[in-house]
């Protein structure tokens, strides 16, 4: 039985995910990154705010460029999952397109404002964002299934990833 | 009435194995993503635990399970098994070339998966993820 002794708000960055490169073949679901639930945690996708008396969701911003600059849009589709240590047990929280945010920053009236999800991961499970990227994509130039795939830049200052979630410290 | 019915039961028995071969060319040091979520048919029993990867190369292939960290390695012009205690759940892979100057010619690696017929560690697996959620 675990007991919440705490609950926080924060958000996941792209350095949470993935700290290279990834590469991404044409029409499968890729793996592009995932954060693992530390000891004695349990996280939940998104937040839900009070403002103005009415509950709304935290603004969520995904931006993934490409090696060339290009921009992933909304013909590549993105899943937010959360999955146990031995992948037994997949939920999809979230499914968008892959442009999330029409600004350059989360903003609240242009991003995907996400509320707080009732399934919390728990330790070791793992919070994980899949792609799947079209043919001609935003500039992007996927040929072959195998070798000539988009590569999603990580150095590139434009790849963002801002996924707020609800962060809770349990003993047990 | 003695009922005639199948003593298989589609649900809880081993399921058909699916195929994926390298279909194009894999370069060297490059991967090839196999996604079995993609294939409606086999959709209905996932996650697979056994799997059966042949790999008729002279390279050694890394199978990164599910597309995460961990890896399993194929020898060169081999066949290996792997069940449940080294594949709890799997649905997709990353197949990478570990030849840093070679191609791996398309046909050569073949993957096929099953769902294991029900037994009581699966049930148990089962119940377990009803009960803990995620």
């Amino acid at each position: 039985m675990s007991v919440v002794s705490n609950k926080f708000q924060t958000s996941l960055g792209k350095d949470d995910f993935f700290t290279a490169d990834v590469k991404v073949p044409k029409g499968i679901w890729t793996l592009v990154g995932e954060y693992t639930c530390p000891a004695q945690q349990e996280i939940a996708v998104g937040v839900t705010e009070i403002i103005n008396g009415g509950a709304t969701g935290m603004a969520s911003y995904v931006r993934l460029d490409d090696t060339s600059g290009s921009q992933l849009k909304s013909n590549c589709r993105i899943r937010i999952k959360v999955v146990d240590a031995n992948d037994q047990g997949q939920v999809v929280v979230e499914f968008s397109a892959a442009q999330w945010s029409a600004s350059a920053t989360p903003s609240r009236t242009a991003s995907l404002l996400l509320h707080e999800d009732s399934r919390r991961v728990q330790e070791d499970s793992k919070i994980q964002i899949w792609i799947y990227a079209t043919e001609d994509a935003g500039g992007i130039d996927i040929d072959d299934l195998v070798n000539d795939q988009a590569v999603i830049d990580y150095s590139d200052s434009d790849t963002d990833i801002n996924l707020p979630i609800t962060r809770y410290t349990v003993t047990r | 009435m003695k009922s005639n019915r199948a003593k298989y039961n589609r649900n809880y028995g081993a399921s058909p194995f699916f195929q994926k071969t390298n279909s194009t060319t894999i370069n060297a040091l490059q991967s090839w993503i196999l996604n079995f979520s993609d294939t409606a048919s086999a959709r209905k029993y996932l996650p697979f635990n056994l799997l059966l990867v042949t790999n008729a190369s002279n390279y050694v292939l890394r199978v990164y399970i599910n597309q995460g960290t961990r890896y399993l390695l194929v020898p060169a012009n081999s066949t290996k098994t792997f069940d449940s205690t080294s594949v709890p759940a799997f649905f997709s892979a990353r197949i990478y070339n570990t030849s840093s100057t070679n191609a791996i010619s398309a046909d050569l690696i073949s993957i096929e998966a099953q769902r294991e017929q029900y037994g009581t560690s699966n049930v148990i697996d089962s119940i377990h993820k009803i009960l803990r959620g995620v």
